[in-house]
């Protein structure tokens, strides 16, 4: 087949960026006449709000301070939800490092916690937040909990199947280079699952921003989830559209970030 | 340790080797000497990689009447056999001269270094030596005491510049100290089993064991390695050293051309059993090979050229099967034992 795009344009990046841009422009424009419509018919319509609305709202919500809480609400909600994802997250991947590389190293360790964990990440995390919320508490340290939890298993999991994909030629090769089982795991294996670790993390971003918007919903009093949340009882659309836009696009950059990490490793994309 | 005493480095006698009820090493017999570069070939799947695994450590043998390396039986892997595989040679998150100073980076611990006796550049012994404490205070002499201890505790860990300076020294021995701080991924094939070897030889094991090392090479850096490997084992085998290399291979030519002494393991062979039952492998053919003092004088195959055919005969062919008690064994430390039920014949052969 020859490189046209649909038989008839040329493949160059202009005519690709302009074509990505198609589809999303098409949905704005139709959005606009549809709300354009519905407004016209009913001023005080509350679904398809106007542009002009939505941009007021978020005007005030970044740069007005709030009556009731009396600070800034957009950047609080994102602190504190960035805040209580990264910590979530980053502990998941913490522990579930070091749980999956004792796992993978030792059979006796395996032994011992692979079917305990792996029953445990079976277990739906969001059935669970009731528990969590009554034992840990409503506040920052159930949240972060849930996160925690949901996040970790599948972390570990997959930190020790890639162990057990590694080369056995390696282990027997640094073995008769005289290093100890120690020497082995931490030195050897530790650096090479690294870019692995930053990777099953790109892919639990989506689960851990679930937990976190499901735990911000139910008990909260400021993050994404929450203002969403209060805004969908005031069936406050206008602000809604906006906040999943910018959590969206907040996810989106945090995606960029670990990409960019990811690069740190020139070795590990080559090898795959 | 390492001084030449032309001894027995590697003693295998009934060694053993099944998975399930697969027999694959069947009754080997070998005693290797030390500075002996020894070339192993065999039909494929015929067990020279296991017989490789078991020198190495990595499994045990199911039975063995004798399986000694250097007098004391095989264990783990050691730092006493270093090993170069075909692929997966390198560690990818680390530079060159990081893999190369690997085995000596893992030494540095001083609590090891009091316990790995059989070091090569230090050797740890109860011999008393001298050791200096003096204290000075603002000009002032305040103490100096000398005293005797026992050499294992006077030991100094290893500088770090030490190291990098031995593994650039070997590094330069394989004609690769330009591309030390490159990663693994950045080097050829060729280039990598080059590092491979360094990596290896940087411990001075007593025995190389190579697994098929040059078969994902192209042809042309094939024969560059094979040269190179030759020119390397006869400088590691100059003066006190020696270097035995244990030398797997499916390409015969690269075998005779390599060795010093050449075994062939098969399962094409007879002996008290039926023709169809599985046979492990035994070694078939040992034999030894005229070793060309200057490496690069090339043995042109026209002189090795009957003693291919004979060896793919007699070790290839399915359907040629020697008694095992007619092998052809004739290499002066070969040697072969026999049970009673082997020694029958039956009709076949």
């Amino acid at each position: 087949m020859d490189d046209k795009l649909f038989g008839i344009l040329p493949n160059t990046r202009f005519v690709r960026v302009v074509l990505g841009l198609a589809l999303p422009l098409l949905l704005v424009i139709v959005y606009l006449l549809i709300s354009n419509e519905r407004i016209a018919e009913n001023p005080h319509e509350r679904i398809t709000p106007a542009v002009s609305a939505m941009l007021k709202q978020i005007y005030q919500a970044a740069f007005v301070e709030n009556i009731k809480s009396g600070d800034y609400i957009l950047w609080t909600d994102m602190l504190i939800s960035l805040k209580r994802i990264s910590m979530g997250l980053g502990l998941a991947a913490l522990v579930g490092l070091l749980l999956g590389l004792h796992i993978g190293m030792s059979k006796g360790i395996k032994a011992l916690l692979q079917p305990i964990i792996q029953f445990l990440a079976v277990v739906p995390p969001l059935a669970i937040l009731p528990i969590l919320m009554i034992v840990v508490g409503i506040d920052e340290a159930g949240k972060i909990t849930l996160i925690f939890i949901g996040c970790m298993f599948v972390i570990a999991i997959d930190i020790f199947q890639t162990i057990e994909k590694l080369p056995q030629e390696q282990i027997v090769k640094a073995k008769s280079l005289g290093a100890s089982n120690a020497q082995i795991a931490y030195l050897l294996v530790l650096p090479q699952i690294i870019p692995r670790l930053l990777e099953v993390v790109l892919l639990s971003l989506g689960a851990a921003w679930l937990f976190l918007l499901a735990a911000e919903m139910i008990s909260a009093d400021a993050g994404f989830g929450y203002r969403i949340f209060v805004a969908q009882r005031m069936m406050r659309m206008s602000l809604i559209i906006p906040y999943v836009l910018i959590l969206t696009a907040v996810g989106v950059l945090v995606k960029i970030i670990l990409l960019l990490l990811l690069k740190l490793f020139p070795w590990y994309s080559i090898k795959r | 340790m390492t001084a030449k005493d032309n001894g027995f480095i590697l003693q295998a006698e009934n060694v053993y080797k099944t998975y399930g009820s697969n027999v694959v090493l069947d009754d080997i017999d070998l005693k290797l000497r030390r500075g002996e570069l020894l070339s192993v070939i065999g039909p494929s799947g015929c067990g020279k990689s296991t017989l490789l695994r078991l020198i190495l450590g990595q499994e045990g043998p199911t039975r063995a009447d004798t399986f000694l390396i250097n007098d004391t039986r095989v264990s783990g892997p050691d730092t006493s056999r270093g090993v170069v595989y075909q692929k997966y040679s390198l560690f990818p998150d680390r530079s060159i001269v990081e893999n190369v100073a690997l085995g000596l980076r893992f030494q540095l611990s001083w609590l090891q270094q009091l316990y790995f006796w059989k070091r090569k550049y230090k050797h740890p012994s109860w011999e008393l030596v001298e050791k200096q404490l003096s204290g000075k205070l603002f000009g002032k002499q305040l103490f100096d005491w000398k005293f005797h201890v026992p050499s294992w505790a006077a030991l100094k860990p290893i500088k770090d510049s030490e190291i990098i300076e031995q593994a650039m020294y070997y590094l330069d021995r394989v004609r690769l100290a330009d591309h030390a701080h490159n990663l693994p991924h950045q080097l050829s094939g060729g280039q990598q089993q080059r590092v491979a070897i360094a990596q290896a030889m940087i411990m001075r094991p007593e025995i190389l064991l190579m697994d098929e090392p040059f078969g994902a090479l192209d042809p042309g850096t094939r024969e560059e390695m094979q040269v190179f490997l030759l020119e390397l084992w006869e400088e590691m085998n100059q003066g006190d050293d020696s270097m035995t290399i244990f030398f797997v291979t499916h390409d015969l030519e690269e075998a005779v051309f390599l060795g010093t002494r050449l075994i062939v393991l098969s399962q094409f062979y007879s002996d008290g059993r039926n023709e169809e039952d599985d046979r492990g492998a035994r070694i078939v053919y040992d034999v030894q090979l005229p070793h060309v003092a200057n490496a690069t004088e090339v043995k042109t195959k026209a002189e090795f050229g009957e003693l291919i055919q004979d060896i793919r005969y007699k070790g290839f062919d399915p359907r040629h099967r020697q008694h095992c008690t007619e092998l052809d064994l004739s290499h002066p430390d070969a040697f072969a034992s026999f049970t009673n039920q082997m020694k029958q014949h039956n009709g076949n052969d």
